[in-house]
């Protein structure tokens, strides 16, 4: 496997000169000449061979939905079609809770040590930094409240810093 | 003491890959963008000349080294939002301390895992493998730098071998499911008989018994159903199952 979902369908894209989605939501000769070039990329390319049917119609699904899901639907199409052939199985499509690596080299790499919470790994840089994130935070929240945040419904949480 | 932070938001699987095992052709990064080693080494390059102003002026400087945002539909208001307090972080943080804080992020690991395509990963995790190798070199001339390497999350949940099932487990499986003392039958029940043995500290006599036991009364159980219930329409070419799963009255 040489050529990544995302190189895929952008060359493909590219290949009708990257379409706008408006485009391709109305024209249905477009959607399957595209379907054409993301078969053949993925046949010789990628080089999976035939594609079989429910490739082909996850491929077609796909694109038939570039309006609503753009580029990135097609990319996970072609993705899931490789992943299938190459026995990669993926629980999701966003983050998940797993563990991560944590690597240190150099002076204080000794206090990176173990497993930990992951805002655990600020305090113990902030503790070999020499710093004080608390001030720093009393400090740092009043000022960094405009009105655009208490606007934001994401943001206004945060107004009632001290 | 100065730290340099490596951050990415996935596995940073980059200790487990050398260049030995790095397959020989692997998608690219487009030209048109800078590489995340390339960024690198431009920051540190930059760096070198304040460090000795930052240490005699007691200085921390912050940087955040970020690709670009390869977020589809960013929302402008949270952005500003975010730049507005990084830029706060970076004057109030310049009054103690000395030397820098580097933060460089491999940020497009994450919508690579999260469009489940597994070629791209690979090609962001050797990105960020160079990344690192850039750092550690600059921090092994430095001598007091900290590079830290991690990830903040796990994006899509990635695992190998998806619905493989071996040879042997499916052998087992038939040759348990069949009446009849086959050859792959005789060898299941000796590994059978074998692994108790072990597992146990029985003798093998007893164990073979034990063994034994089980799948006489499976095949009895199965002699009685087949008298029952007649046999189910044999399943066409093209079936995944193993067919005597879905015969069970053809052998007994």
């Amino acid at each position: 496997m040489s050529m990544s979902a995302e190189a895929l369908t952008d060359a493909a894209l590219a290949e009708h000169g990257n379409p706008p989605p408006a485009a391709l939501t109305l024209n249905r000769t477009l959607r399957r000449r595209l379907i054409v070039s993301l078969t053949v990329r993925l046949q010789g390319a990628a080089g999976l061979g035939l594609l079989e049917r429910q490739e082909l119609a996850l491929l077609r699904e796909a694109v038939d939905l570039f309006g609503s899901l753009g580029a990135y639907g097609v990319q996970r199409a072609v993705g899931a079609v490789v992943s299938s052939r190459a026995k990669l199985g993926w629980s999701s499509f966003g983050r998940t809770g797993e563990d991560v690596p944590l690597h240190a080299v150099g002076p204080g790499s000794e206090r990176l040590r173990g497993s930990m919470d992951n805002s655990e790994l600020g305090r113990r840089i902030e503790r070999i930094m020499g710093w004080d994130l608390d001030k720093l935070t009393a400090n740092l929240a009043p000022p960094a409240i405009s009105q655009l945040d208490r606007d934001d419904p994401v943001t206004a949480g945060f107004a009632s810093w001290p | 003491m100065r730290a340099a932070c490596v951050p990415v938001p996935t596995r940073a699987q980059s200790t487990a890959l050398s260049r030995s095992s790095a397959p020989r052709q692997i998608d690219r990064t487009p030209e048109t963008e800078p590489s995340l080693a390339e960024m690198t080494t431009k920051a540190l390059a930059a760096l070198t000349p304040v460090l000795a102003l930052t240490l005699t002026l007691n200085l921390t400087l912050i940087l955040t080294l970020t690709q670009p945002n390869p977020d589809p539909d960013p929302d402008p208001n949270r952005a500003r939002t975010l730049t507005l307090t990084r830029t706060k972080a970076l004057e109030l943080l310049s009054a103690e301390g000395r030397g820098f804080f580097l933060l460089v992020e491999g940020s497009k690991i994450g919508t690579a895992a999260g469009a489940n395509d597994a070629a791209a990963h690979v090609r962001e995790v050797l990105a960020f493998d160079e990344a690192v190798g850039v750092v550690l070199r600059w921090a092994q001339r430095d001598g007091q730098t900290l590079v830290v390497a991690t990830a903040n999350h796990e994006t899509g949940g990635l695992s190998l071998g998806r619905g493989v099932v071996s040879d042997e487990q499916v052998r087992v499986r038939l040759s348990l499911a069949t009446g009849r003392l086959t050859l792959a039958r005789t060898l299941a029940l000796t590994r059978l008989t074998l692994a108790l043995t072990r597992l146990t500290r029985l003798t093998p006599a007893l164990a073979l018994i034990l063994t034994l036991s089980p799948a006489r009364s499976l095949a009895r159980w199965r002699r009685r159903r087949c008298a029952r219930a007649p046999s189910p329409p044999r399943r066409g070419r093209g079936s995944t199952h193993p067919p005597t799963t879905t015969r069970p009255c053809s052998r007994g």
